[in-house]
């Protein structure tokens, strides 16, 4: 598969047209990690976004950077993206991000996202979405948490 | 020089950061290529060295070739040489001749002299350039006014053949073009200034009248201490700015009093916005009288986060960019983002290797490229660069946190020999400095702890001593709750401190409070010993048991 190709299968990049999508995939480029590599770390610098072409990776949250007792968020695979948040923040990594898997990921940096994000508004509007679902599974998470507070 | 004269000097100036920054641009889409092309550079220019010939730089055809003709060194082994052209030998380890000598700021031990050589300045600046590219991009607003930058002085002594010495920063802003210079607040003369109050005094004298908008250290413990004496020199700051005077400029050699003296006119207007601001908050806020402050930039990784954090007393939110990992012997990375303390690795700027931390101690330890990194493993650096250091172990660990397009993004994680071990435990700094940030924290102290350091103390049991110095008193149960914070998060940080704690073979740590100035007194010390003042650093943990003796201690707790 091309990165066009898999830019045209992941959902934050599906509704770009031909011609976004082959500058985006120009602007990518690719790497592989082991198995149980940490990607990224929670608290980290962030100047890139991955997008999964091949694996699998699991997202962990700590209550601090560094702090022990992990939740997993999500767990990820091809076509899913992490690490845009920091990418729109200019914030550290919210999360680390760790391979199930020998997971491929590409690549993009924050400017070359903020650049597409001017030409094609589009993107900004499904990464809203993407946004607002993983704001969602939050406080799914939280109120589950909340209710195993309640119980005596 | 006239408008338009001046127009197109800072043209001039854009032009060459810009070039700068799009070499790294292209560089960054094949790191390994650029890599290979800079160290051949370096070998081809320096071939004829004395190194050059007895490792057999001639013949290098690659990066593997330069692996095998050459050891792995330290200042230590590269020292004999480097005394030699200290003496006016030439030809030894670089082709060209140093102009001057970076005296490092090593925590302990001798100074070590780096040979600044035209085509290592050349290396330098080009990585300055990039980040000043990065800087101006991001932070528009601050090219409205001044940047208050603070450098240490270049010229300490010279060695015997006449050679100057000293700090590498007060040196790049002397050559700076006036233009640029023009953009800073502080005129090269400052960094001369060896009095730390007496610096400090007059670096805040001439800044009050300045439109700050980016404050530039190398340390964030040097703006907390230009926010202190803010406060402390209020009023007399604010009546030297209306009458034009500097009576600190007394105390000053009268060449340099002289050469400061044409900066200071009388300034009513100015003292009376100052004066209102003070009588209305009752201090002198950064954020008030440097309204267009756009932000910071200064260390934010290794041992520096505890200071860091006590800077959003002063500047709340405002946007801090880390300087970068760098050191007299090299520029080692280029912080693209404001988040965090990583940057993205140097690679059009020196050539760079990389041991495995958890694979040094092998006996042929594997030595990995930048394309070879893994992601969020800890790697000791080795810096080959134009000043005549070839495959040099500077002793830093680094850890690739992410990647810029090929290239990966490094934060500086702590000091190789940063580590002490009593029983086994194996501490390193950072793990002191954590520890210390997450027990002042959890007791709510995290503005009254100014600075620290932990000291091995042999005994029965052996433990830390921790030396610490507080901005105000510590009730007894507060400091008995801080000694028990600490060692609960030592052993949250290093699971063999745990171990060793639980056996007993390790004692609590005891903590000695010390006489407030302290520290500063330490730093004058180091200072007039030598240490560029910008790149002073307090230890937060030191292996000399010795350190701090002299330390007026106040009580002793644990």
């Amino acid at each position: 598969m091309t990165l066009e190709e898999a830019l045209a299968d992941a959902p934050l990049f599906a509704s770009l047209d031909r011609r976004h999508r082959e500058r985006l995939a120009r602007a990518m480029t690719t790497r592989t990690f082991e198995a149980d590599t940490t990607i990224l770390r929670q608290g980290s610098s962030a100047v890139t976004l991955y997008l999964i072409l091949d694996g699998q990776v699991e997202v962990r949250r700590a209550p601090e950077a560094g702090a022990g007792g992990t939740a997993v968020l999500a767990t990820l695979g091809p076509g899913d993206v992490f690490g845009e948040m920091a990418l729109l923040d200019d914030e550290a990594r919210s999360s680390s991000v760790t391979a199930r898997q020998p997971t491929t990921c590409a690549l993009l940096s924050r400017w070359e996202f903020q650049q597409e994000l001017h030409r094609a508004p589009d993107v900004a509007i499904t990464l809203l979405g993407v946004l607002s679902r993983r704001v969602r599974q939050l406080d799914e998470r939280l109120a589950q948490y909340e209710e195993r507070q309640v119980v005596p | 020089m006239n408008t338009v004269a001046s127009a197109a000097v800072a043209a001039g100036q854009l032009w060459r950061w810009f070039k700068d920054a799009r070499r790294f641009e292209a560089a960054s889409r094949d790191p390994e290529g650029a890599q290979s092309a800079k160290v051949l550079a370096i070998l081809r220019r320096n071939k004829d060295t004395e190194y050059g010939r007895a490792h057999g730089f001639g013949s290098v055809r690659s990066v593997a070739d330069f692996q095998r003709n050459a050891p792995i060194t330290t200042y230590e082994s590269l020292a004999p040489y480097i005394d030699r052209m200290a003496k006016g030998e030439h030809g030894l380890l670089t082709a060209d001749d140093p102009l001057m000598f970076a005296v490092t700021s090593g925590t302990t031990g001798k100074a070590k002299l780096i040979p600044v050589t035209p085509s290592y300045l050349s290396e330098y600046n080009h990585a300055v350039q990039i980040f000043m590219w990065r800087v101006v991009q991001d932070f528009t607003e601050g090219s409205s006014g001044q940047f208050l930058v603070t450098s240490s002085c270049d010229v300490e002594g010279y060695t015997a053949a006449g050679i100057p010495y000293g700090a590498l920063s007060g040196f790049i802003v002397k050559r700076q073009p006036a233009l640029v210079r023009s953009h800073f607040v502080l005129p090269y003369e400052i960094a001369l200034i060896k009095d730390v109050e007496l610096k400090y005094y007059l670096t805040l004298r001439l800044a009050v009248e300045a439109p700050v908008t980016l404050i530039s250290t190398l340390n964030p413990s040097s703006i907390l201490l230009l926010c202190e004496k803010l406060q402390t020199h209020a009023e007399r700051l604010i009546a030297e700015v209306r009458g034009g005077t500097a009576s600190a400029l007394g105390e000053l050699e009268p060449w340099l009093a002289k050469a400061l003296r044409p900066k200071l006119a009388p300034n009513p207007r100015r003292a009376d916005e100052l004066a209102a601001l003070f009588r209305e908050a009752g201090e002198l806020s950064p954020r008030q009288i440097w309204p267009k402050l756009a932000g910071l930039a200064c260390w934010k990784g290794g041992t520096m986060p505890l200071y860091f954090r006590q800077l959003g007393h002063w500047f709340g939110d405002l946007r801090t960019r880390d300087r970068g990992y760098m050191a007299s012997e090299g520029f080692g990375s280029i912080p693209l983002a404001n988040a965090g303390a990583a940057g993205a690795l140097a690679i059009t700027t020196h050539f760079y290797e990389f041991v495995p931390v958890d694979e040094r101690e092998r006996p042929d330890p594997p030595v990995v490229t930048c394309e070879q990194l893994q992601p969020n493993r800890d790697y000791y650096i080795l810096l080959t660069t134009s000043a005549g250091l070839y495959r040099y172990d500077i002793n830093d660990v680094i850890r690739v946190v992410d990647y810029y397009h090929d290239a990966p993004v490094i934060e500086f994680v702590r000091k190789g020999r940063g580590i002490t071990s009593l029983t086994g435990e194996k501490l390193a700094e950072q793990q002191v400095t954590a520890a210390m940030m997450g027990a002042v924290e959890s007791l709510g102290l995290g503005q009254i702890v100014r600075h620290f350091t932990a000291v091995p103390q042999f005994g029965s049991p052996p433990r830390y001593a921790v030396l610490l110095e507080t901005s105000d008193s510590l009730a007894p149960e507060q400091a008995e709750a801080l000694v028990a914070a600490l060692d609960r998060q030592l052993s949250d940080q290093n699971v063999e401190y745990e171990t060793k704690r639980e056996s007993q073979r390790l004692g609590s740590p005891i903590l000695r409070l010390v006489a407030p100035g302290t520290y500063e007194a330490y730093r004058q010390t180091r200072v007039t010993a030598g240490t560029p003042e910008a790149q002073f650093k307090v230890p937060h943990l030191t292996p000399d048991q010795d350190f701090g003796r002299d330390f007026k201690v106040l009580e002793e707790v644990g």
